[in-house]
């Protein structure tokens, strides 16, 4: 036995330590086991395959909400708390965002994920960003479909993936969307939902950048900017943070040290030496979307 | 500086491994120059002539115009902000049928027709462009009302004009057209038109139809709203000023256009557009697809048009 794991540790692969386990994500693992869930759910429920959720695109979604009523959100948390203890309390609240495609080279649907999103209600109404639903939004309103194109859903820290089934409202310029996925009677995490944070707050990002699933960073809040587009008259709101995200953070929460939702990732806009050539790298704002906006959705 | 959406990287990955893999360019690697260019020029000659003949065949029922009237288009969207939008309009002119649509089409084509050197575009242009039609037939008094939205058309309202003007003797003379004042409540408000009897046939900016003789000037009492006269636009080689009407109508339920034109009016930021695959679901170049996104849908407006 000790011969059989001095072989595979020099070829880099370790056994699993099952004492240290519950703190090491095995990324394949999940979105293997989030493919085979979501081909059951598809042949399931038909609700749940983006042609029923684009259709109800032009029926049931409403541009400006509401959604809900503020009841149904968690009030805010006053306890502060340490980062640790942050990530312990927040973590069923992120959501990793994928999508499930037909491919045609293996004959069959498969998952990946490329978003990140946050339970906003224990039945299943989650935040995301509209940049990661406007796809299915688009196609909805123009009735186009798209032939690989099989459904959405959401993972859980534990591995449990839910369908998309609904979009409820839209911001395309503050870019968040509220979606409706069916958890099936599982009551999901909600956080608890807090306000806009004055600059030097200290805020967590517990997002799923690329090949790295919640993945917790720690920064503050450096700017907080609203900005009126004079040819339109509308305005776009931009809390600005420190705390590190990259592509496939998309949608994903914000916290305050209580371990309230304040966010949602954006985007990143950034800054070079040489803008025109995209070259002398200085520095990349990190934009998010204030919780006010997506609270607004709902009704007192 | 950059922006950058924060999702996935796959649809660009698939994008680079297809291009990489397409046999046609590795091949054309190992070809002479000469042969090469001239591939490129006979294909350029072959997309050329298939541009022709889907043009054609798409403008083969349109009327075409005898000129254009154009105008500016200057309207208070937004009172609380006081902001203003303006986009430039052309009335096409033909002796059956007028039609009120945006000029920022034509004014482009035009401005790279006679600009093939230079990069930008035509100073003159607002570049706003609201993709809503407005057909007028003088012999019926027919109104018809379209809108575009990327290539579907919409038809709004089809009704017969029933505009009851006052026309009196006070004249001024608009560019160097002799026109005749005109009034109308209309909409909630009350509008002063300067038509001409100068130039022939008739037509007007929106729905300020059944007047005798061309509209060169609209505008309510407010001045919040107005249309100005901005010259005319006649026949150019190569750019012929067709009255088309379409050939067919969404498959969209016309209750539902109201939020379609709001999702593609404020859903149109960054390339979503062309990354959801809207843009394909007409083939072909006809007819032109237009974004409501740069036009007066777009806007956040407290005053409207119609109050």
């Amino acid at each position: 036995m000790a011969a059989s794991v001095a072989v595979v540790s020099l070829l880099g692969i370790s056994p699993v330590h099952g004492e240290v386990n519950k703190h090491f994500t095995d990324i394949p693992e999940k979105l293997t086991h989030a493919t085979a869930q979501m081909r059951e759910i598809l042949k399931e429920n038909p609700d749940a395959h983006v042609d029923s959720i684009e259709a109800r695109i032009l029926t049931d979604m409403s541009i400006d909400g509401p959604v809900g009523k503020l009841s149904d959100l968690k009030g805010a948390s006053k306890k502060k708390l340490s980062a640790e203890q942050v990530f312990e309390k927040c973590h069923r609240s992120s959501l990793v965002f994928g999508k499930m495609e037909h491919v045609p080279y293996i004959k069959a649907d498969s998952a990946y994920s490329n978003a990140s999103a946050v339970v906003l209600t224990p039945d299943g109404v989650c935040a995301t960003n509209f940049h990661v639903v406007a796809d299915m939004v688009l196609r909805g309103a123009m009735n186009h479909k798209v032939g690989t194109d099989r459904g959405r859903f959401v993972m859980d820290y534990d591995g449990n993936c839910y369908p998309v089934t609904d979009v409820l409202t839209i911001d395309p310029l503050n870019d968040f969307a509220i979606i409706k996925v069916d958890t099936k009677g599982t009551k999901l995490t909600a956080p608890t939902i807090g306000d806009d944070l004055p600059q030097g707050a200290t805020v967590y990002c517990l997002s799923h950048p690329s090949g790295a699933y919640y993945h917790f960073t720690e920064g503050i809040v450096s700017n907080n900017t609203r900005k009126t587009d004079p040819r339109k008259g509308s305005t776009k709101y931009i809390t600005e943070i420190t705390a590190d995200y990259g592509v496939g953070a998309s949608g994903g929460p914000i916290f305050d040290e209580c371990g309230n939702l304040v966010a949602i990732v954006s985007s990143t806009f950034s800054l070079y030496g040489n803008p025109q050539q995209y070259r002398n790298f200085q520095m990349s704002y990190k934009q998010t979307v204030p919780v006010f906006l997506i609270k607004e959705r709902f009704t007192k | 500086m950059k922006k950058t959406i924060i999702t996935s990287v796959f649809a660009l990955a698939v994008a680079i491994a297809a291009s990489a893999q397409q046999p046609g360019e590795r091949h054309g690697q190992h070809q002479g120059r000469g042969q090469q260019g001239g591939d490129r020029e006979a294909q350029a000659k072959e997309m050329q002539a298939k541009a022709k003949a889907e043009a054609d065949a798409y403008y083969a029922n349109a009327d075409t115009a005898e000129y254009g009237v154009r105008y500016r288009l200057k309207y208070l969207f937004n009172k609380e902000n006081n902001l203003t939008f303006e986009e430039d309009r052309v009335v096409l002119i033909a002796p059956k049928v007028a039609l009120d649509m945006s000029y920022e089409g034509i004014g482009e084509v035009r401005w790279k027709m006679q600009n093939k050197d230079k990069q930008g575009g035509d100073p003159s242009l607002a570049y706003h462009l609201t993709p809503s039609y407005y057909f007028y037939y003088p012999e019926t008094g027919r109104c018809v009302n379209t809108y575009r939205i990327i290539a579907d058309e919409f038809k709004l309202k089809d009704a017969p004009c029933d505009n009851k003007w006052n026309i009196s003797d006070e004249e001024k003379t608009v560019g160097e057209y002799k026109c005749k004042k005109a009034t109308i409540s209309k909409g909630g408000r009350d509008w002063t038109a300067w038509f001409t009897t100068d130039l022939p046939h008739r037509g007007a900016p929106r729905e300020f139809n059944g007047l005798p003789g061309v509209v060169l000037e609209v505008a309510d009492a407010d001045n919040e709203v107005g249309w100005t006269f901005n010259g005319l636009v006649n026949h150019i080689e190569g750019d012929a000023l067709f009255i088309k009407y379409p050939d067919q109508f969404s498959d969209i339920p016309l209750e539902k256009f109201p939020k379609v034109l709001r999702i593609f009016s404020i859903g149109d930021e960054s390339n979503y557009l062309q990354t959801s695959g809207v843009m394909d679901k007409h083939k072909g170049q006809f007819p032109k697809r237009y974004r409501p996104s740069t036009g007066i849908d777009a806007c956040v407006i407290d005053n409207p048009i119609e109050r």
